[in-house]
Parts: structure tokens; sequence; C-alpha cells
């Protein structure tokens, strides 16, 4: 039983950075399982450098409008990347394992585009965009497989992404790129107790969530989010368990803009979401979550007597999934997951926005990873649905914005041939479309439309240990 | 005169002796045939039955009788050795006690077998009976001693030692996955594709 509670917090321990990974473009650099290959032994530690060179088109990088123009360009990514780890299960063969486990790794994507299309001018701007993205992240578990332990994290990330004006002009006539580059600094800390030889678990833990925009012209948006988290389970069954989590956030604008001027304020969401996760049958899993959210915008009422919007509604997510073929081991410890599985999903949910005070999504998804023969890998990931806006109040405009709705499709498919161990030719194709009918007014009679369609295409190579 | 009295008070007895005689035989016969008595026990314990085999019948099912004494002779010696490789004195006492009875009751059962044949061979009916129904009684004590012997325990269930549990992982059933794998919240908000919406 102890190497259930021990697997629990090495899963916890060795996949703890979805936020980095979110942000990624690079499918393969999502998930951990796909980034490393057989790595080297270094005494305690083991070591998986990679690096990856693609080269395809993007059409649409700044994700513009059709009536704004759409860019396409040529587009070279070059991306080196190593992790760190102490010793696996696998290579410990099942030994005690240490006080501390440390997982660490670091990935930098350097971005080239060689613009096809427009004018020079417009050339001149996609050309501009060159920029280099970094993701750095540290992880230790400490007492692993203890009744009491505790898992640290931390992050960075700087996010690279694109306005659609692509530059800025100052007074002088000089253009500089203008971005919506930001730094994403990130920290957890969780207390981890285990009762029971794990058939319990409770976790109290902290997160911190810095999001820092590089250009100053959105220094009002740079804000940073303190949050109070609890999530337990209880497995009634070995690989099902009924489970639970909970948050309290505090996000604070450090430059805030007036609230009357379309400014952005802080508010307190809070999520409290119960429900099932786990095995029903030996090849198929499901995940169905639902509670409740409220996002706490402050002040109440702003200043000119007009309320705040406020998400207050159901929350949720059903995930399906089927595991198409088998664990890769039959220690219990020395596979983290399957690596072929078909799932499909809705999730509901409600986040900070920078345009009004939040938008509420609604996303139905469908992912399919299949990993076969060690050989040949295919990760496919699809979603679509509504992105609904409260009333947006802006600072031109006497009066709120009317509610409205976008919808969000974007779709993503990798395949990748290892013809060795460590080296393997892939191609990705990725599709983002927004859908909006609703252009926002930005001042004297103009507009600002949020719809936009992106198709990207890359062929490339990996060397993975 | 007293002679003749002596005499027809000798025939009135006689007649009253048999008459209580024949109403006592009569109230027997009644009471057994009462409907919702109980039936009397049986005092031969289901071991003889009235069968009607033929002597041939009786050794043909003698046949049968002896290969399934041999079968369980087996199957105890099979346990008997598997007890003596663990080291189990307990039960390697208790099987090697139950095999010598079997072997006796089967020596036995085969020298009835020789019986029986040679009685089937002389036409004799009578003693082909009473052969057949020695051997069924000892394919019952067969029988017995067999489940004796499967009843037979041995030392980890006498004494209680250190317990260690072991356990298997089905190579089919993927991980758990309602492991936590990541940090609760910390989602990453995009920006909206408009510049001058957020300026």
């Amino acid at each position: 039983m102890k190497s259930s509670v021990f697997l629990s917090t090495v899963v916890c321990g060795l996949m703890v950075l979805p936020a980095v990974a979110s942000a990624q473009d690079q499918a393969w650099l999502k998930d951990r399982r796909y980034t490393e290959g057989a790595g080297y032994r270094v005494g305690d530690f083991e070591l998986h450098p990679g690096a990856a060179a693609e080269f395809g088109y993007d059409s649409n990088y700044l994700h513009r409008a059709v009536s704004e123009g759409p860019l396409g360009s040529l587009r070279l990514r070059l991306t080196p990347s190593l992790s760190f780890a102490t010793l696996g299960a696998q290579r410990r063969e099942g030994g005690v394992p240490p006080t501390v486990e440390f997982r660490g790794g670091l990935s930098l994507t350097y971005n080239e585009f060689i613009p096809i299309q427009g004018t020079g001018a417009d050339k001149n701007v996609v050309s501009s965009q060159r920029n280099l993205g970094a993701a750095l992240d540290l992880s230790a578990v400490f007492f692993p497989g203890h009744t009491w332990s505790g898992a640290l994290s931390t992050t960075y990330l700087r996010a690279i992404s694109a306005t659609d004006q692509g530059v800025a002009t100052d007074s002088s006539g000089k253009t500089s790129p203008l971005t919506f580059n930001r730094d994403l600094p990130r920290a957890n800390a969780e207390l981890i107790w285990t009762p029971g030889a794990g058939l319990f678990e409770w976790r109290l833990g902290y997160s911190f969530a810095g999001t820092i925009f590089e250009d100053t012209k959105f220094s009002t948006l740079t804000n940073l989010n303190n949050q109070v988290t609890t999530r337990g389970r209880w497995r009634f069954l070995p690989r099902t368990s009924l489970m639970y989590d909970a948050s309290f956030g505090f996000i604070n604008y450090t430059n805030p803009a007036l609230e009357t001027q379309g400014g952005k304020t802080s508010s307190h969401p809070m999520r409290a979401r119960l429900g099932v996760n786990g095995l029903i049958t030996p090849s198929f899993a499901v995940l169905a979550l639902a509670g409740w959210g409220a996002s706490f915008y402050t002040p109440k009422v702003a200043s000119d007597g007009k309320p705040s919007e406020n998400f207050d509604s159901a929350i949720g997510q059903l995930e399906l999934k089927w595991f198409i073929t088998p664990a890769a081991s039959v220690e219990p410890s020395a596979s983290p997951s399957t690596l072929s599985s078909i799932a499909v999903g809705f999730l509901r949910d409600f986040y900070d926005s920078y345009i009004g005070t939040y938008y509420e999504r609604d996303r139905g998804y469908l992912s399919f990873t299949y990993f076969y023969g060690g050989k040949f890998l295919v990760v496919v990931d699809g979603g679509a649905g509504p992105i609904v806006y409260p009333q947006i109040r802006i600072a031109s405009q006497p009066a709120k914005l009317a509610a409205f709705t976008d919808i969000r499709v974007d779709a993503s498919l990798l395949a990748e041939y290892r013809f060795k161990d460590a080296f393997g030719v892939n191609a990705t194709v990725r599709y983002n479309e927004n859908i909006n009918k609703q252009p926002i007014p930005v001042g004297n009679g103009m507009v600002d439309d949020l719809s936009y369609r992106q198709i990207e295409a890359y062929l490339g190579f990996r060397w993975l240990m | 005169m007293r002679r003749q009295r002596i005499l027809g008070f000798t025939a009135v007895a006689a007649l009253a002796l048999l008459l209580g005689n024949g109403i006592a035989a009569a109230q027997a016969q009644a009471q057994s045939k009462t409907p919702g008595a109980p039936a009397a026990p049986d005092a031969n314990a289901g071991l003889t039955r009235e069968v009607n085999l033929t002597p041939q019948e009786e050794l043909t099912q003698s046949d049968s009788f002896l290969a399934r004494m041999d079968g369980s002779r087996n199957l105890v010696r099979s346990a008997l050795e598997k007890a003596r490789l663990q080291r189990d004195v307990v039960k390697t006492l208790c099987l090697n006690d139950k095999l010598n009875q079997l072997d006796v009751a089967i020596r036995s059962a085969r020298e009835r077998h020789q019986s029986l044949q040679a009685a089937v061979a002389r036409a004799d009916a009578e003693l082909a009976r009473h052969e057949f129904t020695i051997l069924s009684v000892l394919r019952q004590r067969a029988d017995q001693l067999s489940a004796e012997a499967n009843q037979c325990i041995g030392q980890e269930a006498g004494f209680v030692g250190d317990s260690a549990v072991s356990f298997t992982v089905d190579n089919g059933i993927p991980a758990d996955p309602s492991a936590f794998n990541d940090p609760n919240g910390n989602v990453i908000v995009e920006p909206p594709s408009c510049t001058s919406c957020v300026k």
C-alpha cells in the first residue's frame, strides 16, 4: 500500500507544471511524457536533454481580423530543453524513495519570422516579432510516501503573445515591437496528509501567480494572484476517488486604471467542486466534477454608481476517457500514466479577463493520444465553445457595452515518428479561431474586432534523451 | 367332574391367550401404519440397502469402487508430499495417518474384490452379495478418510506469526487517473486580440 502512496506523490511531483506547459505552443513540450527520452544517469540524478527545430507557415501570428489584414509568414522555431530529476522508480528498481524528490526543467524557444505577405512595412512588422520564450521549473516533494509530506514548486515562464498591431510608433515616428509578452513567475506550496496508507489524501496549499506585462503600455494589466487552495480525495477503489477542490484567490492589479475608465479592479475568485475521478473499468475512466464559482469583484459598486459584473454560477467538468493500451510496465510506480487514450469532455469555468471583469468559458473538447510501439506518436487535441463576456465598461463610452459571446475553436495535431530511440521527425498542424460578432468600440467611431483565424503547419525533427 | 372342570378352564385360558396375542399383534400393526407417526430409525445407518444387482453388475460396480479409492489415495499422497516439502510437521502427521488408514481399506477392498470375482465365477449369488456389501462399506470408509484428510490443518493455521502482504499489479490497468497532477489554479489567461481595448 505504501507504494500506492508513493506513486500518488511522485505523480504529483513529476507533473507539476501545467501552468508552464499550457502556454507552450509545441504539443510535445506540454507533457513530460513526450518531452523526455531515456535520459542519462548522473549519480542520483537523471538528465534529459533535448533539442528541436521546426520550420513552417503561420497564417496569422498577429491574430488579426480579416478586416485588419492578416499577415502570413514562414516561421522557424528552435527549442533546446533540459530536464533533470532524482532517480525515477525505474532506475531505483523499487528501492526506498529518497527523503526529497526533486525535478526541474528548462526550455527556450527562439522564433524567427520570414514575412511573405503585405507591404514592406507589413513585412517589417512581422519580422520584428522575433522573440525568445523561456520556461523554467523546479519542484520538490518532501517525505514522499509518508503520512505527512509536502510539495514545493516554482516556475518562471516568459510567455510570448503578439498584439494585433504588432508595432507601436512613438512621437518621433520610430517604431518598436508592441507585444503582450509577459513574465509569469509562479510558486506553489502544499501540505499533504495521507492517512490510511493513501486511501485518503488531503492537501492545503498556497499559490502565487504573477503576470507582469513587459511593455509599459500594458502595465495597468500587471497583476498578482495569491490563492489559498485545498483539495482532497478518498480512494474508495484503488484507482477511483471521490474528490473535491476549493480555492479562494486574491487578484490585485498593481497599477490599476480607474474602473470607470474600463480599468481592472481586484477580485476574490472562489471555486468549490466535488465529484468523482477514476477508473470505472480497467480501461475506461470518468472525471465528473461539479460545483460553484463566484468572482467577487471589488468594489461592488463603482464610483459612478454602476455595479461590477460578477460571475456567480455553476462550474464543473465532465470527461470520459478510454485507455487504448495498457501501461508500459507492471510495476505500480514505473509508469506515471498510460500513453494511448482518447477522451471527450466538457469544461465550464470563469477567468479574470483583461477586458471587462471576467469571461465564462464553456468548452467541449476531444483529445486523442496514441503511442505505437515506442516509434509513432500521435497527439490530437481540439475543442470548441462559447466565451461569454458580461457587460463591459469602455473608457470612451458612457454606457456599458452589452454582454456578448464569442465562439472559440481550437485544434492541434502532432505526429512524430521516432526512427531511433532518441531521434524523431514530426509534423504539427494547429488551428485557432475566434468568432466575434461584437466589435469593441475604441473611440473616435473606431472599433476593434476580436475575431481572427490562425493556421499553423510545421515540419521538424527532434533529439530527445 | 373335577377333571372336566380343569380341562375346561385350561381350554378357556388357552383361547383367551390366543385371542389376546392376536389383538396385541393387530395393535402393533395398526400403530406402525398410523399416518404422521415418526418412522423408526434405520439401525443400519445407511450402510446397507436393498439393491437388485446381478452378480456381474456387482463386479462391475466394485471395479469403480476400487478406482475411486485409488484416486482418493493419490490425492492424499500428493498432499502429503507437499506438506513434507513445506516441512509442515502437523499436517504431515495428519495426512500420513489418513493415508495409512486408506491403504488398509484399499488392501481389504482388493481382497474382497477377489472373493467377489470368485463368487461370480461360481455363480454364488449369496456370497457375491455379501462381498459386495462389504466392498460398499469399505468404499464409504475411504470417502470418509479422504474428507478427513482434506481437513488436515498445518502449522500456519495453528500458529499466528509475522504476517506479510504481497500484491500484484495488473499490467492492463492504467495508472491512477485520480492522482493530483497539477497545482490548483494558476491558469494563464491570454490577452484579447485587440490592443486598443486594453491600453
